[in-house]
């Protein structure tokens, strides 16, 4: 179904015409008030009133003040505003004024979130519970292993060294004295 | 083209710093690689485990029930690798475990225990990590019908811990459990 549009000179419309008059409009108000100025001769010509104006007011020169006007000024002891932070408000001027410079800094703050969340934040895999189980088992195995061997070891340590090694000939030796002394 | 740019840089820079997130345990101190040992194996492989730190954390967690100390004492474990199988020729094995011997106290392993006792020899080592600590266990068997097991255990390794832990995890009839 098509709708004709009526392209009203509301004040939102109006809006919309200046700021294309003065290359201040996105991309989608531009081709919305150039359509509705092919199609309305209205909305045309108040546009090209508007651009008119925007051309005056581009070419307007700066001009010198008056010495008057600032000995005056110096004699009402006006007090000049100064921005403290001028520094802050220069960085945020460039960041947010131009759209490149403001996506290429989002992007940096989103990776160092990025980075600061990789680096604080282990990455813990998830098992399930016959996984958990499964490891259980092989763990009590493992350690069981280990525990056979070190029993093994101390066995041997009783049994060859401990007895047959050291117990056996301070036993014969003792028997020797004895019957040397006996 | 050039925010293009910055993407694709960005973009490789997450994923290498993702892939570098996974745990690497052969650069642990108490990492030992026997792998020349396990490519003599000719028999079955017996047993085999391997068990990285997440997964060692949650058998620590199920464990929390038991007695006090067992938790704790597995929870402080990074990796647990064992390796049982079998060999034919019991020589060739010998000599490898000899060279492993030589390599493991050149690289700062000290062999805590060594019994050969008729054909059963056994070797068991530790890493120190500082003071009053060892970071890494190994261990060599080898027995006389040729069955080969090699254990190492990375991480804050109490022996006292492990010791108690072992006998409560003595298993009845381990040696014929074939899994």
């Amino acid at each position: 179904m098509n709708r004709k549009k009526s392209y009203e000179l509301d004040e939102e419309m109006i809006d919309k015409i200046i700021s294309v008059a003065y290359n201040d409009a996105n991309i989608f108000d531009r081709i919305f008030v150039r359509r509705a100025a092919k199609r309305n001769d209205n909305v045309k010509k108040l546009l090209q009133t508007y651009r008119n104006t925007a051309i005056k007011v581009h070419n307007l020169r700066e001009e010198d003040c008056p010495e008057e006007i600032i000995d005056s000024l110096k004699q009402k002891s006006i007090p000049l505003r100064i921005t403290k932070n001028a520094f802050g408000t220069d960085l945020a001027a460039i960041v947010f004024g131009r759209p490149l410079v403001s996506a290429i800094a989002s992007i940096v703050v989103i990776a160092a979130i990025i980075v600061a969340l990789f680096s604080t934040r282990e990455i813990r895999p998830v098992y399930s519970r016959q996984e958990i189980e499964y490891a259980d088992k092989q763990t009590r195995q493992a350690l069981a292993i280990v525990g056979k061997i070190f029993n093994q070891t101390g066995t041997t340590l009783k049994r060859e060294v401990l007895n047959d090694r050291v117990s056996k000939p301070i036993k014969d030796g003792l028997e020797i004295v004895n019957n040397i002394f006996n | 083209m050039k925010t293009k740019n910055l993407l694709m840089i960005l973009f490789l820079f997450s994923v290498s710093f993702a892939i570098a997130q996974e745990a690497d345990y052969t650069k642990e101190p108490g990492y030992f690689d026997y792998g020349k040992i396990t490519n003599l194996k000719t028999g079955e492989m017996i047993t085999e485990v391997y068990l990285e730190e997440p997964l060692i954390k949650m058998v620590a967690k199920m464990a929390e029930g038991e007695k006090d100390g067992i938790a704790e004492a597995i929870g402080a474990l990074k990796l647990i690798r064992v390796n049982e199988f079998m060999v034919d020729n019991i020589e060739s094995i010998e000599k490898a475990l000899l060279n492993i011997d030589k390599e493991l106290q050149s690289s700062k392993w000290s062999r805590i225990i060594k019994t050969k006792h008729k054909d059963n020899l056994a070797n068991v080592y530790v890493k120190s990590g500082g003071t009053n600590e060892y970071v890494g266990l190994m261990i060599t068997s080898l027995d006389k019908e040729g069955k080969v097991t090699l254990v190492n255990i990375v991480g804050n390794v109490s022996l006292d811990s492990i010791g108690k832990i072992s006998k409560e995890f003595d298993l009845p009839g381990m040696d014929k459990d074939k899994e």
